[in-house]
């Protein structure tokens, strides 16, 4: 990356409350690769090629919503 | 800064901290990958493999394992080659701690991207891996921007933004830092670890 480039900082949340539109617990992505037990880089790539799918709160802060991470354990054997 | 701003910094830095160490380790790696120019697939090939391989693929095959091309705190990305009729084929594959939820639904690894020249494959899989460490750093950014601005109670608090958002930006900057120790370990020299990467200046 050159050096001149800035990394996007993201717009100022416009009002409070957009928040809650997340369902929580909504985890952030660090906290989800940790549910996980991978390494955050791992799911962070994951979501960048389209195989997970998070939510964006106003912030511009990422999160995944549940089903999203039920859907990352869907081959777990059931008697796990 | 004043004071106010710099309380703030610190509490915004402090929330992101192990995100922009984790950034920084990566980077590093990241920057002691580079293809070396000479390089084509004809030397690539005569790389030697190491003993160690894995199943991976579907449907699973068995691959060698070249070399580590990212160490992780959960896991590693190899660089991993098999023959391939005449000639070899070479793969990125992401291995996941086996214990992890995600290994057990998903397995345990996974070829993220494979071709017939490993310069090539490597050279891109940095690429992406330098796209990913930036998404990361700008979701961190979001993150530490989220707590200013909690802690801001209306005031301007921007060049508390920037100052976080410049560390993030420099730390997955591939621009080699002054003073910072850096070894560019280039593929397709052949060294004593029968693998083919040399540690240059």
């Amino acid at each position: 990356m050159p050096a001149s480039h800035s990394l996007p900082v993201p717009a100022q949340p416009d009002g409070v409350g957009h928040e809650s539109e997340l369902i929580e617990p909504n985890p952030s992505i660090p906290e989800a690769a940790n549910q996980l037990g991978i390494d955050a880089f791992s799911l962070y790539g994951l979501i960048q090629h389209g195989e997970v799918h998070p939510e964006r709160a106003s912030s511009g802060r990422f999160f995944l919503p549940l089903p999203q991470i039920e859907a990352l354990l869907q081959g777990l054997p059931e008697d796990f | 800064m004043t004071e106010s701003e710099h309380a703030i910094y610190r509490t915004a830095l402090e929330a992101v901290k192990s995100q922009l160490q984790k950034l920084t380790a990566l980077t590093e790696q990241l920057n002691q990958i580079a293809p070396h120019p000479e390089s084509n697939a004809n030397s690539a090939t005569a790389l030697t493999s190491t003993e160690i391989s894995l199943m991976a693929g579907h449907p699973p095959t068995q691959w060698q394992v070249l070399r580590e091309v990212l160490s992780l705190e959960l896991g590693s990305v190899f660089l991993c080659a098999r023959n391939e009729g005449a000639g070899k084929e070479y793969a990125i594959v992401q291995q996941f701690p086996a214990e992890s939820l995600y290994a057990k639904a998903n397995g345990q690894t996974t070829v993220l991207e494979s071709g017939n020249d490993c310069i090539v494959l490597v050279g891109d899989y940095v690429k992406r891996a330098r796209l990913t460490i930036q998404f990361m750093a700008s979701d961190a950014v979001a993150h530490a921007q989220q707590i200013v601005w909690e802690n801001s109670k209306g005031r301007d608090m921007s060049r508390v933004v920037r100052s976080i958002s410049a560390q993030f930006n420099e730390a997955v900057s591939e621009e080699v830092h002054a003073g910072r120790e850096h070894a560019t370990i280039s593929l397709g020299k052949r060294q004593s670890t029968g693998i083919g990467f040399k540690r240059g200046a």
